[in-house]
């Protein structure tokens, strides 16, 4: 009898001490995402939480940004830059089981290209690869024109239309990624859905609830499970973050300049606060309209001088953010967005403001035309637009009027032809630190057309419309006429600072040694940042977010309000 | 009365269709398209996605292929022949917005929701609205009467999202035992259906109230106390026969906006419901959802009159009778 | 004969925004067991108000500021509520004006008839029941049963206000108040209630008070008659005294204007108007109107003076004779 009270007396305390050091599930709760499909295809916004823990590319990055191998075991670079070749690492599983092959990455690209597929926002690295553009936009519709090949199984290789050293650090991105082709071929526009998805990364999805929440576990045949901690990332979509962080029911929450001052009075918060700079700029642009003053580099450069940006960083944003006087940040490598020449010419001044102004022809704003902010309604409240034109105003003597459109509404306008001076307001954001990532050749040529006088530009915008028409009737040979005479505006008018920013762009590209490639980036972005007018950088925002103590999550300065991987989540 | 029922469904499917021939005319003509909006975001994104000077002629190209698949590359009859096809086949395709998902789906899933969401806001307003409301009415012009009057109007002038929040502070930090975020389990209806039933338990008191005033001043009501009869039976029995009557009129145009007109409620509990679907829908001129929007809100609005009606014709003997 | 009802010294006012009105202004009379009553006169003289205040049924801004009133032995004014509710319906029965608004147009025509029996705990349902169909049909509606499942909006106004009877009568009262049963009927169906009135009265053996604008109605009904003026009593006495020898002017006016009395026809109306009760007249309120008013009558009140037996009236003309 009193052996087996032992027996079960042990039995009852080995069972709890078992209990006891059961494995607690540690589980990340986060805020501030939105998302509305996770087809890769429709590369947005929310396809960025497949980056940070779902699907994997060749090459990921570290916490600190820098690529490093993925599902690559290994790769060459060609002499030339143009041909990459990558080696598949054996022990690359997908999170059913079945092992990741170059067929996947072959099939995944090419499916993101295709136009019968989603289209998104951004194409990054996968538009470097020979004929991709063109297959992404129906110009060819042969897919294996398309510079990728599959040499064998675990070997695959990328032929690019030049030397793009930047391909490398884009093959972190969503746009170069696997598919797991079998399920999407079986399952359709099912195997998007959690507990359907399949996917490479360290996590899987086994939950989704459109509006509400993501929820994210840890895949088991990552082949680093053993370094990923968390086991479970939960994303919420909705709700009052800052209240629901004070509620202890997320671990990470984005804040604002408008949380600040509770934040700081909050001993615990403020020890948990982190602040970080972003490579992101809020900009004002030029809209198209036609008038001489806009064409005056007196004016544009007095309209720059006229805003304190320091003042508006201080009381606006509450520290939040700096003076930008570049669209490029310092955070890209060959910025000159801390060039003394550069902030010495578009500094606050509002002295030699008015002086600039009155040179024009304008003494004390007299004469000058109103100037309209077009903004959509979700920038009705935006402090910054407001705190512009009360500068202008104040500063200048001009008077600037707020049109506020529905979003759809205004996306279009901003494209039309005003009847007055108007200028948007929105962001520009660069995804990684390269500098190819803001200097692209579209880009590069976008400061062409912006280096255009009102008048030229108006003139290409109706001709593009026409164009547009054109086509619509299918009168080739009338379009391609009209093709050519917008050809010739942009290439003829625009300025010579323009055509140089374009020539070291496209020198840049063909140029494989680093040292020289960077300097010619710098170059360029100097030649802009001193001579264009298309765009008004005005503040460089700062990313600050809530972490709790047990948490280390490491941020992510290019990917504006992401972590920067789940997998790099360290419990403390 | 089948009959009658049958001849309203009748109604219900003619207005249906030139309600969504209305709206499909005026959703096409508000400038800036789906496709339009999608490639000026891949034109002016982020930097570093756009296309050469050279390409930008190319990308007609692509137009005709995002046409195709969002079914835009017929004719407007055509494209609003589909739609209806569409809804009479319960196959009405995926949404621009949300492209891995069908408007069926979208419908299916979160339908349940604001529906039994809504239901749970009314009943809670009636169970608490209705007494007050009586209380009020009995207790005329005394401190009762002014209280809850004073009730009436702040929670009906209050916006719902103030109200949430007050919710929140109230169950999660004054008295910290509800979630303020969350779906899945039973107690994440309570808050968001407590901040939606504050709007309704202000109208419903103060229609009761109203009505109950109005009719204790009936001739009848002299009658009842004439007969004998003690509080219970006049002003129960009696009285709020006749006052609840009309309270089943505004239940209608209550539940169907409560079903549709939860945005933010939705977005700040959590609640997976219709209606930030639909806020978002126009937004970005997802024209499936728009449309299929339109048709769900005036089918809700038109069911619920009907059966409004319906419990009209049993409430009220004058309405029975005379159709009989 | 023994005493049913007594009113003594009746006060009861309004209180309004403009002022406090004085809808019944001293009123006393009695009425015994058996009697048929009479009140007669003009629109607003305070007929209902005074009758509603016997079973305490006055408007919410309406007060019983003076008298008492006292009925089958009890202080009217002093019973509790579950008293009074007790006497309500019971023993006093009710027929209101209006018998298009005096019914609830929710519940069947049966149930509020058989109310009254079950809220007094009088019988069971069944019972209240067969008593209802069988009082439905001695007001004279055919086919009760059936009437009874349905409401009152398919009822026609006098079929209503023979419904109205039959709730007041219901619990055998010992006393029925119809205030103004037939204004709101064609004159046909007026003499047809008024019949039944009185056919009931006999069967039943109980008290009525008869309130009616028209004198004609009360001369083969009414064994006696109160004639009011803005809320005062003018002349009381019985019926034949009242309208063969009438002694105020008031009464002859409303005399005159009936000229034959057995010609049923509404009341013609009397130069001038009624006067403002907010701030009546000082003496005799009839002053204003009456062609032979004196010095005296417009300073001080007229009490009433015996004219004959049992009959009264406050003119000072009777005063001096
Ligand atoms: N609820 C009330 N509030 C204020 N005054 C009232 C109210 N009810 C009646 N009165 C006033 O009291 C006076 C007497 O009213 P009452 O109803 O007794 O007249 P009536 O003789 O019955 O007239 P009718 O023949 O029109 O029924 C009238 O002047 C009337 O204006
Ligand atoms: S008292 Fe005078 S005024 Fe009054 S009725 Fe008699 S005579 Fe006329
Ligand atoms: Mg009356």
């Amino acid at each position: 009898m009193r052996r087996f009270l032992t027996i079960i007396l042990s039995l009852v305390i080995l069972s709890s001490t078992f209990l006891g050091t059961a494995y607690a599930e540690k589980v990340f709760r986060w805020s501030g995402s939105w998302g509305n499909t996770w087809d890769l295809s429709f590369h947005q916004g929310f396809i960025w939480v497949h980056m940070m823990g779902l699907t994997e590319g060749l090459i990921k990055w570290d916490k600190d940004m820098n690529p490093v191998k993925g599902m690559a075991e290994s790769y060459t670079i060609s002499k030339d830059g143009t041909v990459y070749t990558f080696k598949i690492r054996k022990d690359a599983k997908w999170s059913n089981g079945d092992k990741v092959t170059a067929y996947d990455f072959e099939y995944g690209i090419k499916y993101i290209l295709s136009p019968k597929n989603g289209r998104g926002s951004f194409f990054g690295g996968a538009w470097y690869i020979k004929n991709a553009k063109d297959y992404a936009n129906a110009v060819i519709s042969d897919p294996n024109q398309v510079g990728i090949k599959v040499l064998d199984e675990y070997t695959i290789q990328f032929t690019l239309d030049g030397p793009h050293p930047d391909f490398l650090t884009t093959c972190a991105l969503p746009t170069l990624y696997p598919m797991h082709r079998t399920s999407i071929e079986k399952l359709g526009n099912k195997a998007f859905d959690a507990g359907n998805l399949v996917t490479n990364g360290p996590y899987k999805l086994v939950g989704y609830t459109p509006n509400v929440e993501y929820i994210l576990e840890k895949n088991p045949y990552y082949y680093d499970a053993d370094k990923v901690e968390v086991d479970k990332i939960v994303g919420k979509l909705g709700g009052d973050p800052f209240l629901m962080y004070r509620r202890n029911e997320v671990d990470l929450i984005n804040v604002g300049a408008a949380q600040l001052p509770v934040i700081e009075k909050d001993p615990i918060l403020k020890k948990e606060l982190i602040t970080f700079p972003q490579s992101t700029v809020n900009l004002m642009y030029f809209s198209y309209f036609e008038h001489p003053a806009f064409d005056d580099r007196r004016v544009l450069t007095a309209l720059q001088k006229a805003i304190d940006k320091e003042k508006i960083c201080k009381f606006v944003y509450r520290g939040l953010a700096k003076p930008a006087y570049s669209v490029v940040t310092d955070l890209i490598p060959g910025s000159t967005a801390n060039d003394p020449e550069v902030v010495e010419k578009f500094r606050f001044d509002p002295e030699a403001a008015r002086k600039l102004l009155a040179e024009a022809g304008y003494p004390g704003g007299k004469g000058f035309p109103t100037v309209h902010f077009l903004i959509h309604s979700g920038q009705a409240n935006d402090p910054l637009i407001l705190a512009v034109k009360s500068e202008w105003e104040k500063n200048l003597g001009i008077k600037v009027i707020i049109d506020n459109y529905e979003q759809g509404v205004w996306s279009v306008k901003r494209f039309e032809i005003q009847s007055e001076p108007t200028f948007t307001f929105s962001g520009a954001s660069y995804l990684y630190p390269d500098p190819a990532a803001p200097l692209t050749l579209n880009y590069a040529e976008g400061c062409l057309v912006a280096s255009l006088k009102t008048k030229d530009l108006v003139e290409k915008v109706r001709l593009e419309k026409e164009q547009t028409e054109a086509l619509k009737a299918g009168d080739e040979k009338k379009a391609s006429e009209l093709a050519k005479r917008i050809h010739n505006i942009i290439y003829t008018r625009s300025t010579p600072e323009a055509r140089k920013i374009l020539s070291l762009v496209q020198q840049a590209q063909r140029t494989t040694d680093p040292k020289k490639r960077l300097e010619l980036y710098r170059q360029a972005n100097k030649i802009r940042d001193i001579n264009m007018y298309s765009s008004f950088p005005l503040v460089q925002p700062m990313s600050a977010r809530l972490v709790k103590s047990n948490f280390e999550v490491p941020f992510n300065k290019y990917l504006v309000g992401f972590p920067v991987g789940f997998a790099y989540i360290r419990t403390k | 009365m089948t009959q009658y029922i049958i001849k309203r469904i009748g109604w219900i499917i003619f207005n249906l269709l030139v309600l969504s021939l209305i709206a499909f005319i005026l959703i096409k003509n508000v400038p800036g398209s789906f496709l339009e909006l999608q490639i000026l975001i891949g034109q002016a994104g982020t930097m570093g996605t756009g296309l050469t000077i050279s390409e930008v002629e190319k990308v007609r190209g692509v137009e005709t292929e995002m046409m195709k698949r969002w079914g835009e590359d017929v004719p407007l009859w055509q494209q609003y022949l589909t739609f209806i096809k569409g809804l009479v086949t319960l196959d009405m395709g995926p949404s621009f917005r949300w492209p891995t998902q069908t408007i069926e789906e979208i419908i299916a899933n979160t339908f349940p929701v604001s529906f039994t969401i809504a239901i749970l806001a009314v009943t809670i307003a009636i169970i608490i609205g209705i007494p007050l409301g009586v209380l009020a009415a009995l207790k005329q012009n005394s401190w009762i009467d002014y209280l809850v009057s004073a009730l009436v109007m702040v929670v009906s002038a209050i916006p719902n999202y103030v109200m949430a929040v007050f919710v929140i502070f109230l169950f999660s930090f004054w008295i910290p035992i509800l979630p303020t975020y969350g779906w899945g389990q039973p107690k994440n209806y309570i808050l968001p259906v407590l901040a939606m039933s504050f709007g309704p338990i202000g109208s419903i008191a103060g229609y009761m109230r109203t009505s109950l005033l109005d009719a204790l001043k009936q001739d009848y009501i002299r009658t009842a106390w004439a007969k004998g009869g003690t509080e219970r039976h006049v002003i129960f029995g009696h009285a709020m026969k006749n006052s609840l009557i009309p309270l089943v009129t505004i239940l209608g145009p209550m539940i169907s906006h409560l079903i549709l007109g939860t945005v933010f409620v939705e977005g700040m509990f959590g609640v997976p419901g219709m209606g930030q679907y639909f806020s978002q829908a126009a937004g970005s001129r997802d024209y499936p959802l728009m449309m299929a929007q339109t048709v769900i809100f005036g089918l809700i609005l038109m069911i619920m009159n009907l059966i409004v009606d319906i419990i009209y014709f049993f409430l009220d003997p004058r309405i029975r009778v005379s159709r009989r | 004969m023994d005493l049913l009802l007594s009113i003594d010294n009746l006060n009861v006012y309004f209180y309004r925004s403009e002022g406090v009105l004085k809808a019944v202004d001293g009123i006393s009379y009695n009425l015994h067991k058996g009697e048929v009553l009479g009140i007669v006169g003009e629109s607003g003289s305070g007929k209902s108000v005074s009758v509603l205040s016997i079973v305490r049924l006055l408007p919410a801004n309406g007060k019983i500021v003076d008298g008492s009133i006292s009925f089958d032995g009890k202080d009217i004014l002093k019973l509790s509520m579950n008293e009074l509710q007790d006497i309500r319906g019971k023993d006093i029965g009710f027929v209101f004006q209006d018998p298009m608004s005096s019914l609830n147009p929710v519940i069947t025509v049966g149930q509020q008839v058989m109310e009254p029996l079950l809220w007094h705990n009088l019988c069971s349902r069944e019972e209240a029941y067969k008593r209802a169909k069988n009082m439905l049909g001695m007001v004279g509606i055919p086919f009760p049963e059936e009437r009874m499942k349905e409401y009152p909006f398919q009822f026609s106004g006098g079929m209503r206000q023979r419904v109205m009877i039959a709730i007041a009568l219901i619990c055998n009262p010992k006393l029925l108040i119809a205030d103004e049963p037939t204004t709101s009927l064609d004159v046909t169906t007026q003499a047809q209630i008024i019949r039944l009135l009185k056919n009931m009265r006999s069967e039943l053996d109980m008290s009525v008070i008869l309130i009616t604008h028209n004198l004609a109605l009360t001369s083969n009904f009414c064994d006696r008659l109160i004639i009011m003026y803005a809320s005062n009593m003018m002349e009381t006495g019985g019926t034949k005294d009242v309208l063969n020898t009438p002694s105020h002017p008031y009464t002859r006016f409303l005399l005159d204007a009936v000229p034959d009395i057995e010609v049923e026809k509404e009341l013609v109306p009397i130069p001038g108007t009624i006067p403002d009760l907010i701030n009546p007249p000082e003496g005799c309120k009839f002053h204003p109107r009456c062609p032979m008013s004196m010095d005296i009558c417009r300073t001080e009140k007229p009490p009433l003076f015996p004219v004959g037996d049992g009959h009264y009236s406050a003119c000072w003309l009777c005063g001096r004779e």
